[in-house]
């Protein structure tokens, strides 16, 4: 009997679905409309449908992955639940005032501050007060816990957080909100910033916390209710869910930390980048997801994703450890438009799925990236294999109209630009992600996929003199093989301020304990077995009095005067790695944090590519006028249909290799190999 | 004063540079010093600069005028230029100075410091790159430098002229120990010169690629475009909204630190023909104490440019934001350009009231349709002597204020300047001998309007060492933000030692050196923001989730706002609302222009009301 893994990557617009034969390595795709108003009605009609095309019983489930994007949507579009939330007494405006700051470069004429996700008046004090150490300076006051949850419970609030002062440094007092909230109120959904994120500065830890709070009845009962399906269906296979730092962990655990799945379809196809580069060969490399509405990018350094600790939700930051994902709202659909004084701008507005870019002729009027590609030549007016014929007059007439008309430019520059302001605004996150953090995106190869990266990758590329430019061989659905090729991973992290010169390495070992026995629960809980579990110690240094900290790893498992010595000079090493200098000043100690990884079980790598024999002349489908942007005019170029390259074929620029969900743009001057998995790996000549 | 620029035909069309071209080169200058800034937040020491945020780094062209940043209208490079040539500079420099009397005004108090680097491309200089921010402490009369009791310049820290600290890539160590010897935090003041300087030149580096990728004569071309795009807009606005005619406008400061008597400055806005004046010279004599302003007329023609930068926020801040006004008059002597050796340090009165003076003669202008006036932004010098060592240990607490309201929003409640962080509660108790005990929204503090004025907050914090002093830099408690449109003023600070005890009693907000003791508790009220149109236009449901939420109590909501709200169920009542507004429009004192005590249309208007209520 073969077994087979599932991997489910449900996106706004389409739901992918991979299915692969883990005794044979055989995959198959499926690409199916999502169904926002209830997910899990596309998630279940997908897998039936896959299941049933290549006659596989669900009993026959091994694995099944879920990237998904019920937290971010309900935190980006202000649509969670209704929270309550517990604070310590004096600090009931602590989300109102926040860090008190308008967003940098804003225009303080128009800015309006943004509508916390909790109201003041939901916002209830208790009196009681804990110091930074640890110290119980004030008892609780459980009379006044009591009479808030009945509040809570009786104007039907159901979600309910708790952030009191420096709880990160005794949890105590939370935990037994914890208990009389129970009690009193016993149906209610709790989040403690203690759990979710206990490390200090209050605005940070307590935005984070609700959250949380706000997200998580719709994503237990979304989880639960899949559970329960596949089980109903006779799936025994655990369900496992992509979280924000590109690791799976079990239903039951994303019930209870839904906070740390907002980034989870990004962060899958992070993962999948670094699988794509590793076939290749590459182990350092950045990842460059362009999809129809934004793009991600992320770097991945020795196999290992950045991380980072600093993320941001929409407007709230989140400080839990995510993937570090710089994503822009610009896209193949992303609009182009002019400001009052004439400048041209692409982006964030999209023309999305309906009514789509103008050639799609479903009523869209404003011109899109997609429009200037198919005006240049880069995508072919008939796509997906010819089901969607695309008019490029309608394209033309409306970039004319309203971008090269009032600019005085013509046609072509017209389109032209509207690509170069994109891929601009691309370098520009992928600078963020590299060059900011102290790397070289030279030394990296750019992994494209999304349906539009491989048409911008090397434009992008050659910005940024990088000379590697890798697309795997569906692009359209990488995302969905990231999930496949995840590890289970979990953060665990504790304030302890540690000021030199006297560290307290009795405290720290203890607390690095502490974080480990927690480690050690959830993989209990996930059935891990002891051989693949991995614990790495890290830890969160400044120098003193600086206010942000540098993450370090803390060498083996045991906390002595050699291995804090190593910490410290791999702190120096690292800032002046990121920020070019470091000092000769005391450094002190912040956080401690204990990640944890529980690798697969079954070799999840993507198989060879099968492709039938046929030579590059039968793969030469035509060839046709493209644009590019180093040459400023239009140039023939070979079309290649991509499905019938086989592995060791090179094909020289200007070149363009097209498939059912993507088109690889290849300049001239570069050329593009097939290596044996069937990615098209670009070089200059 | 930048000439008047010639008007283009023809809609967006650019004779040299194309849009696009250009397009890319202003995003690569803002990523440029979105990165550069970033470099001072995550390394620099002092809590001033990496939780406040009070740095920036901007871009200026050979001549010296700004291409973007944010320190518009000052003469960064002329004080330079005086004592270094250009023609004797070198690539690997690095200029440094903080001298606001030197630099007539480009730095306008001691703390803050500027780092200059020159841009050479192919051997030509082709621009300037600056680092600036607001340093811990530079030695003078108490920690952290400035303060309220100061009266002579030297009572600010340390002046620094124009030096050149870095020679060809050499740092000259002898001046750099000099300067870290006078700081009481030599440490602070080591790390965040180095983070400052390591930003300006990132920021050249990140310059000569831009300069690289284009070819120096397209990126000289279009940097001159976007000044010119900046400043044909700015004029073009500048002369839509401001009829002919004269418009004036004074606004008091509570008093000057050491003294009790209020001081004015007077601005007043004409246009004649095509051409746009700013005369400042009716404003009062410098003061003896900190709150003078040396005021450039590059920096008040450029808050007056930014008014009109609000219309398209897309434009390049730049020198291009000067071309809204063709003379600016001040006078040597006043509070808005005193003598050497005036002390300086709490100009932030000073100029806070005299950008909201420009939003006051614009007003006059155009019938009210600004945003009203914004609080004073507030600092707290809390300074503690450490148990165990002896030494003076210093926290410089920037604290938030209510935002004016504006023509189609309410003020925003509980901001500093603008991007500046505070401290939050956890680092202040884990890095001092210090406990807050409560932050909270100033209930009443924003100016009733139809759109509200932002409010300000309350702040307790108590010493827990055995002893120390606290200087407050807080205005607003005499003379509240003015409202506009028919909307009132916010409300006013205050400052109370140990509220609610037997030993209760307030301080005086603008002071400095009151001690106190372990145990004892500080609790600020900071001032609101005015309210923009008539309080009983106000939507009736705004109201009630303002008093839902605290921000507006259950009396004010009757008495400004004429809304009945049932004081149980919190819910409004609708009729009654209407019938007791009628009531109240027809008793209460009628709406002018301006509020602040009375309603007034004119400002002698008001002084004479202040004279008589609130005499010298």
């Amino acid at each position: 009997m073969n077994e087979y893994a599932l991997a489910i990557d449900v996106g706004g617009t389409f739901t992918d679905i991979i299915l692969l034969n883990m005794t044979t390595g055989d995959v198959h795709l499926l690409k199916t409309p999502s169904t926002p108003y209830d997910p899990s009605r596309g998630f279940v009609t997908g897998i039936s449908r896959i299941l049933e095309a290549h006659g596989v019983a669900f009993s026959q489930i091994r694995r099944i992955f879920h990237g998904t994007t019920i937290a971010t949507n309900a935190i980006l579009e202000g649509k969670g639940t209704p929270v309550g939330l517990l604070v310590s007494a004096g600090f009931k405006y602590v989300l109102e005032i926040g860090r008190h700051n308008m967003a940098r470069m804003s225009n303080p004429h128009v800015w309006v501050k943004p509508e916390r996700p909790v109201p003041p008046e939901h916002v209830l004090e208790v009196p009681e007060r804990t110091a930074f150490d640890g110290a119980i300076l004030e008892e609780l006051d459980e009379d006044a816990v009591r009479s808030a949850a009945a509040r809570f419970r009786d104007e039907g609030i159901e979600s309910i957080a708790v952030s009191l002062t420096h709880s990160y440094a005794n949890a105590s007092h939370e935990r037994r909100v914890r208990e009389l909230v129970q009690e009193e109120f016993p149906a209610a959904h709790l989040s403690l910033s203690s759990e979710v994120l206990p490390v200090f500065r209050e605005y940070e830890r307590t935005i984070t916390t609700v959250l949380n709070a706000y997200v998580m009845p719709r994503v237990s009962g979304y989880v639960e209710n899949l559970d329960r399906e596949l089980e109903d269906l006779g799936v025994e296979a655990p369900l496992l869910i992509m979280k924000s730092n590109g690791g799976v962990i079990g239903a039951e655990t994303a019930i209870q930390q839904p906070v740390h799945t907002a980034l989870s379809g990004p962060a899958a196809g992070v993962m999948a980048a670094i699988d794509v580069a590793a076939n290749a060969g590459v182990e350092d490399c950045i990842s460059f997801d362009m999809g129809g509405t934004s793009t991600d990018v992320s770097l991945v350094n020795r196999r290992t994703p950045n991380v980072t600790l600093n993320g941001q939700l929409g407007d709230w930051p989140v400080q839990l450890p995510m993937l570090d994902i710089a994503t822009i709202g610009a896209g193949g659909g992303s609009i182009a438009w002019l400001t009052a004084a004439g400048n041209l701008n692409v982006g964030p507005r999209s023309a999305g799925g309906a009514p789509g870019p103008v050639c799609y002729g479903q009523g869209g009027t404003e011109p899109t990236v997609t429009d200037a590609n198919l005006v240049l030549g880069r995508i072919d007016d008939d796509i997906a294999g010819g089901v969607l014929s695309l008019d490029v007059q309608a394209a033309k007439e409306a970039i004319q109209e309203k971008i090269a008309g009032p600019l005085g430019l013509d046609l072509h520059r017209a389109a032209h630009g509207i690509l170069q302001i994109v891929n601009y605004n691309m370098m520009g996150a992928i600078r963020n992600v590299s060059v900011e953090r102290g790397y070289d995106p030279r030394e990296f190869a750019l992994v494209a996929f999304g349906g539009a990266g491989p048409m911008h990758a090397i434009s992008v590329a050659r910005l940024l003199d990088m000379t590697t430019v890798i697309a795997p061989p569906n692009p359209g659905v990488a995302s969905a093989y990231g999930l496949l090729v995840a590890d289970f991973k979990n953060d665990y992290a504790r304030t302890s301020l540690q000021k030199p010169p006297h560290y307290d390495l009795e405290t720290m070992e203890k607390l690095y304990r502490e974080l480990e026995r927690e480690a050690d629960h959830w993989f209990d809980a996930e059935a891990i077995p002891p051989g693949r579990r991995d614990v790495v110690r890290s830890a969160d240094l400044r120098y003193i009095h600086q206010g942000a900290e540098v993450t370090v790893e803390w060498p083996g498992r045991m906390v002595n005067p050699t291995a804090l010595e190593t910490t410290l000079q791999q702190f120096h090493l690292e800032h002046s790695r990121t920020y070019g200098f470091s000092l000769d000043q005391p450094v002190e100690i912040v956080t401690l944090r204990v990640a944890a990884r529980g690798r697969q079980d079954a070799n999840m790598t993507m198989p060879l590519s099968r492709h039938s024999d046929s030579a590059p002349a039968q793969a030469l489908v035509g060839q046709r006028p493209v644009y590019f942007d180093h040459m400023d005019h239009f140039v023939p170029s070979d079309i290649y249909d991509r499905a019938r390259l086989t592995p060791g074929t090179v094909i020289s620029g200007p070149a363009i290799l097209e498939n059912l969900d993507s088109t690889v743009v290849i300049d001239p001057g570069w050329s593009g190999r097939i290596d044996e998995c069937g990615n098209c790996i670009m070089r200059p000549i | 004063m930048s000439a008047t620029p010639s008007k283009n035909e023809g809609a967006f069309q650019n004779p040299s540079v194309d849009p696009i071209t250009l397009q890319l080169i202003r995003g690569s200058l803002r990523s440029a010093r979105l990165e550069c800034e970033l470099i001072i937040e995550r390394t620099a020491m002092s809590a001033f600069i990496r939780e406040k945020k009070d740095y920036t780094v901007s871009f200026l062209d050979q001549e010296g005028e700004e291409i973007y940043g944010e320190t518009m209208g000052s003469d960064i490079m002329g004080c330079v230029w005086e004592h270094y040539p250009a023609e004797t500079m070198h690539t690997g420099d690095v200029y440094w100075y903080n001298d606001p009397y030197i630099s007539r005004g480009s730095i306008t108090h001691t703390p803050d410091m500027v780092f200059i680097t020159p841009v050479f491309f192919e051997e030509e200089l082709v621009g300037y790159c600056h680092s600036f921010a607001h340093f811990w402490d530079l030695g003078g009369s108490r920690p952290g430098s400035i303060g309220p009791a100061n009266t002579e310049i030297f009572h600010d820290g340390t002046l620094v002229p124009p030096i050149r600290i870095v020679d060809q890539g050499r740092l000259n160590d002898e001046a750099y120990r000099i300067i870290l010897r006078n700081s009481r935090y030599p440490d602070l003041l080591e790390g965040d010169t180095r983070a400052l300087m390591a930003a300006a030149q990132r920021a050249e580096e990140r310059v000569l690629e831009i300069f690289r990728r284009f070819g120096k004569d397209t990126t000289l071309a279009a940097l001159q475009q976007d000044q010119q795009e900046t400043a044909e807009f700015i004029r073009e606005k500048t002369l839509e909204l401001i009829p002919p005619g004269t418009y004036s406008t004074r606004d008091y400061m509570d008093n000057d630190g050491v003294g009790d008597d209020w001081h004015s400055f007077h601005l007043e806005l004409s246009r004649s023909g095509d051409k746009i004046s700013l005369d400042a010279t009716a404003s009062d004599d410098q003061a003896p104490g900190s709150i003078n302003f040396v005021a450039s007329e590059g920096a008040v023609a450029a808050y007056f440019g930014q008014h009109f930068h609000q219309y398209d926020p897309s434009l390049t801040a730049n020198q291009g934001l000067l071309a809204s006004v063709d003379e600016v008059k001040l006078r040597s002597g006043s509070i808005l350009l005193p003598r050497w050796p005036a002390a300086l340090g709490c100009r932030a009165h000073t100029f806070t009231k005299l950008k909201n003076a420009v939003r006051a003669v614009v007003a006059r202008a155009n019938g009210g349709d600004t945003m009203a006036a914004m609080a004073v932004y507030v600092i707290a010098y809390w300074r503690m002597r450490d148990a165990e060592t002896g030494e003076w240990l210093l926290c410089t607490d920037g604290i938030a204020v209510g935002h004016g309201a504006r023509p189609l929003a309410d003020g925003i409640d509980a901001v500093y300047s603008r991007h500046n962080e505070n401290y939050p509660a956890e680092f202040m108790d884990m890095e001092y001998p210090l406990r807050m005990e409560r932050y909270a929204i100033n209930p009443d503090s924003g100016g009733p309007g139809k759109y509200r004025g932002g409010c300000g907050i309350i702040r307790d914090v108590r010493l827990l060492a055995s002893e120390g002093t606290f200087g407050l830099r807080v205005e607003n408690h005499r003379f509240p933000a003015w409202g506009v449109a028919g909307g009132k003023a916010g409300g006013t600070s205050r400052v109370v030692l140990n509220p609610g005890c037997d030993n209760e009693r307030d301080i005086r907000p603008f002071s400095d050196d009151n001690h106190w003791q372990a145990g004892d508790l500080v609790r600020l009220y900071t001032a609101g923001g005015g309210g923009w149109g008539d309080p009983l236009e106000r939507d009736i449901y705004l109201v009630e989730k303002d008093v839902l939420g605290g921000f507006v109590s259950l009396d004010a909501a009757r008495t400004e706002y004429g809304v009945v709200i049932d004081p149980t169920s919190l819910k409004v009542d609708a009729s009654g609302t209407e019938a007791f507004r009628k009531d109240l429009s027809q008793a209460r004192e009628q709406p002018k222009l301006f509020h602040r005590f009375i309603y007034f249309d004119d400002d002698e208007e008001e002084r004479l009301w202040i004279e008589r209520n609130l005499p010298l």
